[in-house]
């Protein structure tokens, strides 16, 4: 296991950043209180997106790094890491449901497998790289005062609406006539477990070769079998929770699938975060006079009632608080600062990015962390052929990236 | 010899290209001093000196949210 450097400090002046971050702690629980007696599932989802944000800032958790780094640098650790997150949520989500007698195939994130699946994962990849993150990475960089993520997300809000209106168009050509496959339900559990298992373990191995050219040197159970690698494993946990080290992506992967899987047993439903982000752009449009109402996404997917209007999706707390939890962590490790881009382009390419995300998202029904980790984990097909049609996005991304954005 | 690079609002993976880049055309024993405002590239760019290439890295937070990154050319 790698041990990252322990970050020095040279910075000797005082600072208020940890003071802040008390009052946004107090601020994000006086909202729970307050949601918990207006909209229970709303303050559930913000309590689990603040933990959420929290991770993802200290374990510098990128999942675009991982369809993106494979091409742009040959290195896939943070695949790898992404990889061992699915796996251990996955069983996690196995546990959940068989405990609670069948909760995956009505409640997990099983969406139909089709051509949008296709395009919206291309476009998703391509999107990820010249935005310089995915949905996820986006909402929890605005919270580390990143200028050109805000941009991102106005092109996300706007991709959305876009998305939501014209799947009119994708439904009743591809979305409506495509199958949903739950894969325990084609070949039973048993299979299906030992095919994550092998599978995942496969893709570990080939992105170690992919990386090193071989596989000579390479035991993966070496890992487990050396106790001293435990000990200073448990040691820069130590270091990572207590002492403001970087987490390391293990740990990252660890527990981001805890709370995931923590937020299924609470809410009953596994993470996601762009349909709630539609329902925000959805309130925006209606606000300047569209009616999103009639548009494909809330009339045919959602049938949005009264009951439950645009502002009271519990994934939009979900967002939100993501951007809380990661603002949180950076203030409290003083590591909050207005950061603006390099170049004027980083802002274009942000928000053609977002744009594309938003809009893909919506195409292929939902983004990396919902549709791809929720989705992949709770045993759906769709998530892997969305997943491999990202990386092939990346890999045109890289390319456009490399040409035109460095 | 210390090169320094301004990485200051470069989006991933612009870092280690740049890195990448400076370590070509530096000599055994230099160190390249990186700075960057991206947090992401306080893990992504150690790990990938140390892991792929088996240089020694070092991080220095010099302010809030800027840190400087050493990398030592050791072959």
């Amino acid at each position: 296991m790698l041990e990252l450097p322990v970050v020095s400090s040279d910075i000797n002046t005082k600072t208020r950043q940890s003071y802040w971050a008390v009052i946004v702690l107090l601020l994000v629980v006086m909202a729970v209180i307050y949601l918990s007696g207006l909209n229970q599932e709303a303050s559930v989802t913000t309590i689990f997106g603040f933990i959420f944000g929290y991770i993802l800032q200290r374990s510098r958790f990128c999942f675009a790094a991982g369809f993106r780094d494979i091409f742009m640098i040959r290195n896939a650790t943070v695949s790898r890491a992404i990889l061992f997150l699915i796996l251990l949520t996955s069983i996690g989500f196995f546990i959940v449901h068989s405990i609670k007698g069948g909760l995956l195939p009505e409640y997990g994130i099983i969406y139909p497998l089709g051509l949008h699946t296709v395009v919206g994962g291309l476009l998703f990849g391509f999107g990820l790289v010249i935005a310089g993150s995915c949905v996820t990475g986006c909402l929890m960089r605005m919270g580390e005062g990143y200028l050109m993520q805000w941009c991102t997300f106005l092109g996300l809000l706007i991709g959305s609406a876009f998305g939501a209106w014209n799947l009119a168009w994708w439904g009743p050509r591809f979305i409506e006539s495509a199958p949903v496959v739950f894969i325990p339900a084609v070949i039973g559990w048993p299979f299906s477990i030992a095919l994550y298992v092998i599978t995942i373990t496969a893709l570990y191995l080939f992105s170690v070769w992919y990386e090193k050219g071989t596989l000579k040197d390479y035991n993966i159970f070496k890992f487990e079998l050396d106790r001293s690698m435990i000990i200073s494993g448990l040691r820069s946990i130590n270091g990572m929770i207590f002492k403001g080290a970087n987490w390391s992506y293990t740990l990252g992967a660890v527990a981001l699938a805890l709370t995931n899987i923590l937020l299924f047993v609470f809410w009953g439903k596994p993470a996601g975060i762009t349909s709630g982000l539609t329902h925000f752009t959805g309130w925006i449009s209606s606000q300047i006079g569209f009616t999103p109402h009639n548009w494909y996404y809330f009339e045919k997917l959602i049938f949005l009632e009264s009951s439950r209007i645009y502002l009271q999706h519990p994934l939009l707390y979900l967002a939100t608080a993501i951007v809380f939890g990661s603002f949180f962590a950076s203030l409290m490790h003083r590591e909050f600062r207005i950061r603006r881009p390099k170049s004027i382009k980083f802002i274009f390419s942000g928000l053609t990015g977002g744009v594309l995300l938003g809009y893909s998202s919506r195409v292929a029904m939902g983004c990396n962390f919902g549709g791809l980790w929720s989705g992949a984990s709770s045993f759906s097909l769709h998530a892997w052929v969305f997943g491999l049609f990202i990386l092939l996005g990346a890999y045109f991304g890289g390319k456009f990236f490399l040409k035109y954005l460095i | 010899m210390d090169h320094h690079i301004d990485s200051l609002g470069d989006i991933c993976p612009i870092p280690i290209i740049k890195i990448e880049q400076k370590l070509k055309v530096a000599n055994r024993s230099d160190r390249i001093i990186l700075e960057s405002d991206h947090s992401c590239s306080t893990s992504s760019v150690v790990n990938h000196f140390i892991t792929k290439y088996g240089y020694p890295a070092e991080i220095i937070k010099v302010a809030e949210g800027i840190w400087h990154i050493v990398i030592t050319k050791t072959s």
